[in-house]
């Protein structure tokens, strides 16, 4: 969903900032328990939460003892990680001809799902949504194809008071985001009231007529904001979006 | 002669003999719009700035195989231009024409086009390629073995040599570059995730024999039957189940440390061939200072480069790291030098440590105090990708990012700062024979594809050696660091790879020494303490070589806790022990800067020409204040007002630093 020449200007770092911290509430960060083995032998078990543990080994592998595991050591997750299949999960998915022929977010959402279907030697229970910072793909690509348009701009602007605290200005072309900038792009319209509706039409208004395509824009204060990034932004895409034509 | 050449501990020395202090900041003219090359550059003067760098991507000035636009129809490549303006300007210029440069550009400013071929990708212990799964597109990561890549980039330096050549300082304003970028497997810092291309494999039995002479002399050091060096495959993961095991790995990480280097020299050599010798070259690693990566050892060996500097992107709150990162530069280099310090970040990644104004004002000044001599910010003009910096891409002006660096660089340049030099009593040094060995150890290796907690690469089993020593040695070496800080100790950091001519004028070295040590470290060790210096080392007495052969250079310690050799001696510590720590320190002549300043200050002192100033900084949220008990008043320099008389209270506000001249 990012073009390969994506340009990444007039954004401004504090509100960006406050962005990346809260994207980091954002991720479900669970309690892991990984079980190095080799062929069942056990190499080391570690909890995420509480350091050096013991797993009885030999390990026979499965969804029940990962589920087991899981229960016995109350973790969110189990990761049962034989060394080879791991090496060889790793050879699967450092695939030159993958990173020419994806983008590099389907790369990255190729190399997630094939983790999932390495059977037993590389199991990880329950499958997550994702494994990597900020990257929830098939949600947002989802957001993408169904909210907005293949071309178009989407503002999003959260507001403290009358001050913007994060804002975001995505160009799209063709599907894919050309174009990334916060509310510093639209000049002039610095010192505006960020609660009011009007400057929300204001800016709506005027990104489409900047970018010459269809605007849309999803606008809140901080405090819901916070609260869909504790939920790991489910449901946010819900929110109704302004749109204006150019 | 270079016509330019490096002041050790100062900065550059220009063609008239001037010594031109390192303070610049980092401007990519080919995105930025030609109209604002020369008023950027300008406002680049008003803030202070003497220099200027960029880099030059070879991807963007390349249109197809071997042919390059240098403006001649997109006047934003004119390079000549951009050279001319900014000799125009008055200011110095750093180059840094890869071929590598990362800059945030999709192919790290490689062409596109060599980013996919199985003959240039690196190949990882999987044995799958190098894939670096960056967001906007992933690509290969290149092996610096790859012969095809070094023929690639010499049709890259041909066209550019003579552009540079003729800018060169004075007749042009280029006086330093730099070889290749963060060269160093491209943040894969695993002792097994790559190299193991075919030619990476090559390049490793090329060095067993230049390291072991014979085959004869690698069987004995590893145990080992191999019949001809063609047969020794490279360890995929650390399988060793005893401590004679670990020198087959041990080479591995060796290895690894000299293709960096190699390829650097390599780099080196060729732009030396095509005309560019008047100049210095210099390196950055992009962080870390352990295996691979060594600052001692790319300056000192024979690789073409006069500075090897380090790369720092920290928010305020890591000031511990920051200051070590510092004060290791200052032990270590030639010239302490950041060749990147985060002036602003990048907004590619949404990476989590989005630097803004209230890091940079702190961590700025910090880096100084802990004895960096030279530094290039990056960025000061903002571009595509990168926000924070004190000029927008369209020549606005961020105010308190401008004023910040305005009066920084004014202090510098009144002070003189440059001259100015902090007493070196005791040199800290990472034993860098453990931490090679902690990295060698590991039985698995997390990846950016699927993140693995550290601790899950020891597995459980009857040890090896006394201690974890993935536990150990870094528990020791920070707590030397907390020490240095709380007690406002002289200190500078190094490694054991350090030569002893860069010991020499220290009252005592402390290291953290355990079973094994690189005779020649050793030696050094035992060479300080014959000269009259103090050798702090402990918990163990390292009683094998580099190649966990018995050897000592420290008998006297086997039964003793302390011994005098020549004009010094050498003190054991088995257990850490803060008061028999400071007395040892204190017998070696290591005296405080500040005893009576709070410990949770940071506090450091230089001298020049039988002045003195102070530098406090305090890391905290909370104001900090304090009676001065110095017999002399204090006269603000940076970060406060006014003057301070013996006994009135100092207050260092949350998160400031500020500087003192102590009165004569």
């Amino acid at each position: 969903m990012i073009h390969p020449d994506v340009v990444y200007e007039h954004t401004e770092i504090n509100q960006v900032r406050n962005f990346v911290d809260i994207s980091k509430i954002a991720q479900p960060n669970p309690r892991t328990l990984y079980v190095l083995h080799e062929n069942g032998r056990i190499l080391k078990a570690w909890d995420s939460a509480s350091g050096k543990v013991s797993v009885p080994g030999p390990l026979n592998p499965s969804f029940e003892k990962a589920e087991e595991l899981r229960l016995q050591f109350k973790a969110d997750e189990v990761q049962l990680i034989d060394r080879e299949t791991y090496q060889r999960y790793l050879k699967e998915a450092l695939n030159l001809e993958k990173a020419r022929d994806l983008t590099g977010y389907d790369f990255k959402e190729w190399t997630k799902n094939l983790k999932l279907t390495m059977g037993n030697g590389f199991l990880i229970h329950p499958a997550r949504e994702h494994y990597d910072y900020f990257h929830y793909v098939e949600r947002t690509k989802a957001f993408i194809r169904e909210k907005l348009q293949p071309d178009c701009v989407f503002l999003i602007g959260v507001n403290e008071g009358r001050d913007w605290w994060t804002s975001g200005v995505f160009v799209f072309t063709g599907g894919l985001v050309t174009t990334v900038s916060t509310f510093e792009t639209f000049e002039g319209k610095e010192g505006m009231d960020a609660a009011l509706p009007a400057t929300h039409q204001n800016l709506m208004t005027t990104a489409a007529w900047k970018f010459q395509k269809t605007a849309f824009g999803l606008f809140l204060s901080r405090e819901p904001f916070e609260l869909f990034a504790k939920n790991q932004w489910r449901k946010m895409g819900q929110q109704i979006l302004l749109k204006t034509a150019p | 002669m270079a016509k330019v050449s490096v002041a050790e501990q100062r900065g550059l020395v220009l063609a008239h003999g001037q010594v031109q202090p390192w303070i610049s900041g980092t401007f990519h003219y080919w995105r930025v719009k030609p109209d604002f090359w020369a008023p950027i550059l300008e406002n680049i003067k008003k803030m202070g700035f003497e220099m200027v760098e960029t880099y030059i991507p070879w991807g963007v000035h390349e249109i197809e195989r071997g042919r390059f636009e240098f403006g001649e129809t997109d006047a934003e490549k004119n390079l000549e231009k951009f050279f001319q303006l900014v000799h125009q300007a008055g200011l110095k210029l750093i180059v840094r024409p890869g071929p590598h440069i990362n800059a945030e550009l999709t192919h790290f400013g490689y062409p596109s086009r060599l980013m996919y071929d199985p003959l240039i990708a690196a190949t990882e212990a999987s044995g799958g390629y190098s894939v670096h799964d960056a967001a906007p597109k992933a690509f290969a990561n290149p092996s610096y073995a790859s012969q095809k890549l070094y023929n690639e980039t010499a049709l890259w330096f041909d066209a550019l040599a003579p552009l540079l050549k003729r800018n060169l300082h004075p007749q042009g304003p280029i006086v330093s570059l730099q070889v290749d970028n963060e060269t160093g497997y491209f943040f894969r810092t695993g002792a097994y995730l790559l190299d193991y291309s075919p030619e990476s494999i090559g390049w490793y039995r090329t060095f067993l024999e230049k390291r072991h002479g014979t085959l004869k002399a690698l069987n004995d050091c590893y145990g080992s039957r191999y019949a001809s060096f063609e047969g020794i495959e490279p360890p995929r993961y650390f399988a060793g189940e005893k401590y004679q095991d670990l020198p087959y790995y041990l080479d591995w990480s060796r290895y690894k440390e000299w293709q960096i280097n190699e390829c650097m020299r390599r780099i080196a050599e060729m732009w030396r061939e095509r005309g560019i010798t008047e100049i210095p070259f210099f390196q950055n690693f992009f962080g870390p200072v352990n295996s691979p990566y060594n600052t001692n050892e790319a300056e000192q060996g024979n690789y073409g480069l006069e500075v090897v500097g380090l790369d720092d992107y920290q928010r305020k709150e890591v000031f511990f790291g920051t200051s070590r990162k510092s004060a290791y530069l200052a032990g270590s280099s030639k010239l302490p030098f950041i060749p990147e310090f985060g002036s602003g970040c990048w907004s590619f990644h949404l990476w989590e440590n989005a630097l803004n104004i209230g890091d940079q004002q702190f961590t700025t000044p910090l880096l100084f105090m802990y004895g960096l001599k030279a530094i290039n910010y990056y960025m000061i003009v903002e571009r595509d990708r990168w926000m924070g910096s004190p000029i927008t891409v369209d020549n606005k002006i961020r105010k308190p990012y401008f004023d910040f660096y305005a009066g920084w660089n004014a202090f510098l340049a009144k002070t003189a700062f440059h001259q100015w030099d902090p007493p070196r009593d005791l040199l800290l040094l990472a034993n860098y024979d453990i931490e090679r060995a902690i990295k060698a150890m590991r039985v698995t290796e997390g990846h950016f594809l699927h993140f693995l907690p550290d601790e899950l690469a020891y597995p459980d089993k009857p040890p090896m050696f006394q201690y974890l020593l993935e536990e150990e040695c870094p528990r020791w070496t920070d707590n030397q660091w907390r020490y240095i800080l709380k007690n406002h100790l002289p200190a500078f950091c190094s490694d054991t790879i350090i030569s002893s001519e860069k010991m020499e004028g220290y009252k005592a070295v402390w290291v953290p020494t355990f079973e094994f040590m690189d005779q020649r470290a050793q030696k050094n060790l035992r060479r300080f303490a014959e000269e009259g210096g103090t050798v702090l080392m402990g918990p163990l007495v390292p009683s094998l070589d580099e190649n966990l052969r018995p050897h000592s250079e420290f008998k006297e310690l086997q039964n003793a806790f302390q011994a005098n050799v020549g004009k010094g001696k050498l003190v054991l510590l088995r257990e850490w022990n803060e008061k028999e720590i400071g007395r040892i320190l204190t017998e070696a002549g290591v005296q405080s800067v500040a005893e009576w300043a709070p410990p949770e200050i940071l506090c450091t002192r230089f001298k020049k020409d039988g002045k003195e100033i102070l530098f406090f900084a305090n890391p905290a949220e909370k104001t900090v204040s304090f009676p001065s008990p110095m017999k002399k008043g204090l006269v603000a320099l940076w970060g406060a007002e006014g003057t301070v008389s013996p006994g009135q209270t100092i207050e260092l506000k949350p998160w400031s630093v500020t500087v003192w001249e102590v009165r004569p």
